[in-house]
């Protein structure tokens, strides 16, 4: 289980989201602690995306609430939280480097030069119209502009799915060569073998509820297996 | 954040515009070329059917382009603030009503420019253009001013007050697309096709209301100067346009106030993207 007494970032009280006669989170509370990695894995339809958006003000909660940093979601936590949706939201009408321009403007924590490097190593041109580019090259620059933010909370919603392996491998390793000790990560992706060897706890969602949440290392230790096996078997159809 | 929002929407959007706006203009240039140096009509013949078709085509192209300003904000707030690009434009640190009064600023600068624009052309072209579309008698000619007249082309404040009634008109017509691009995404299926419901539901009910609220005053200038015949033209509509030039500012102030806060009201509340 997670250190109770690490300070979490952020706490969620009784989270309920209906949509119509369609519960998609059920009486949810759950703590994210400072400085881990959080791995929120679940099948389709479990609730993971809905709670993500509900962390980002992009939906309304049926009840319950959220609580980043002491704060609602909102204005306080959007300056601090750094989100990865898992669609391509890039517009397509501009360039990689307006689209840097439009970070820094914004956000006070983005690092303009990182980008810059990120994108070099990626062999992105910077004057790149975005239409231009591949579905999975835009989705590298969407990575690449969040993990470029000095946030106290990322929330990636399936940061490797459209990418292919050598950029996966290239994204993992920047994830962890940039995490700092008092930021978070909260992770959802269904490749779990991928994003195995960097996470540090996990949350497994179902039918809108927690069904468990612990360190990666206690499950193998317990269960002997690694962490994608012990998903699969959970969650057999 | 605002100041930066306006600079973004600034940047994305004045290419298009200027685009709009210089096809205007060509339009403008090559109808004004055409009827300088077109012949009059002799007396004998009363209508030119191909210069009218011309100058009713031209008259269209320049509306066109106007309405395609309109339509092409409308779009942009939709694509922008509920379709995928939502993702970028929410989750930015700024209130709701910074993305609709940054929205709202920028396109109503442009729409309003785009009319003016539209008025200043149309007038020389026609002024040109009327010699060869029918012969005018010279009697004729000389009440073209009084007509002018009623609208208070040539009084200042009249013209002020006119621009000043088009620029919160434009405005008041932005915020109510927007206003029903916001409605239409109360539903769960068919948010565009909704939101076109929505808006000619917001027009017809905005369309009724004004006819309600003008009925008084209509009916009061009937039965007050219902005797008047040659001064009414010149003496008394002028005094009337500019009343209504007021009241029509005024109405679509209240308008403007009622929309945008409706629309930031549905996107804090009612946000929920596909």
């Amino acid at each position: 289980m997670p250190d109770t007494h690490t300070q979490s970032i952020v706490s969620i009280q009784n989270l309920t989201k209906r949509y119509g006669k369609h519960t998609a989170l059920d009486n949810l509370n759950l703590e994210l602690p400072k400085g881990r990695i959080i791995g929120l894995l679940g099948p389709n339809g479990s609730g993971k995306t809905t709670l993500i958006k509900l962390m980002n003000a992009l939906l309304v909660p049926t009840k319950g609430q959220i609580f980043i940093k002491g704060f609602h979601p909102g204005i306080e936590t959007k300056a601090c939280v750094s989100y990865l949706p898992e669609r391509t939201y890039l517009p397509d009408n501009c360039r990689v480097s307006h689209l840097l321009s439009y970070f820094t403007d914004f956000y006070a924590d983005f690092d303009p030069h990182k980008a810059l490097s990120m994108l070099e190593s990626l062999h992105i041109p910077v004057h790149s119209p975005l239409k231009s580019l591949s579905k999975g090259t835009k989705e590298k620059v969407q990575i690449i502009t969040v993990m470029s933010r000095k946030a106290d909370l990322y929330i990636l919603d399936e940061p490797i799915a459209g990418v292919d392996p050598a950029a996966r491998d290239y994204i993992l390793k920047t994830i962890i060569q940039d995490f700092r000790e008092d930021s978070t990560i909260l992770l959802s992706t269904h490749l779990i073998s991928d994003v195995e060897p960097i996470l540090d706890d996990v949350i497994f969602l179902k039918e809108g509820r927690i069904l468990l949440q612990s360190c990666v290392e206690e499950i193998r230790n317990t269960y002997a297996k690694s962490l994608d096996s012990y998903f699969r078997e959970v969650f057999a159809c | 954040m605002l100041k930066k929002l306006f600079k973004h929407e600034w940047m994305e959007t004045w290419k298009i515009s200027t685009l709009l706006l210089a096809v205007m203009f060509g339009l403008t240039a090559v109808s004004q070329l055409y009827f300088h140096f077109a012949p009059s009509l002799a007396p004998d013949v009363e209508i030119h059917v191909g210069n009218m078709l011309l100058f009713i085509g031209y008259a269209f192209l320049i509306a066109a382009c106007s309405l395609l300003m309109v339509l092409y904000f409308g779009i942009r707030f939709y694509k922008n603030l509920f379709t995928d690009e939502g993702y970028l434009m929410h989750t930015l640190p700024v209130a709701p009503w910074m993305l609709v009064a940054s929205k709202a600023g920028i396109a109503t600068l442009w729409t309003w420019l785009i009319h003016m624009i539209t008025v200043i052309a149309i007038l020389p072209v026609t002024k040109t253009a009327l010699p060869k579309l029918a012969y005018i008698e010279p009697y004729e000619w000389e009440q073209i001013p009084s007509l002018f007249m009623v609208f208070g082309i040539f009084d200042p404040k009249a013209v002020l007050l006119m621009v000043l009634s088009l620029l919160v008109s434009n405005l008041s017509g932005l915020l109510l697309i927007y206003a029903a691009v916001s409605l239409g995404q109360l539903f769960s299926k068919h948010k565009a096709f909704s939101s076109i419901v929505c808006y000619l539901g917001l027009s017809a009910l905005v369309s009724a209301v004004s006819s309600i609220c003008m009925l008084p005053g209509l009916t009061g200038l009937i039965l007050t100067h219902a005797d008047d015949s040659e001064s009414f033209l010149e003496v008394v509509m002028p005094g009337i346009m500019q009343n209504f030039y007021i009241a029509s500012t005024l109405a679509n102030l209240l308008l403007c106030v009622v929309l945008f806060f409706g629309s930031c009201y549905l996107i804090k509340k009612n946000l929920n993207l596909d």
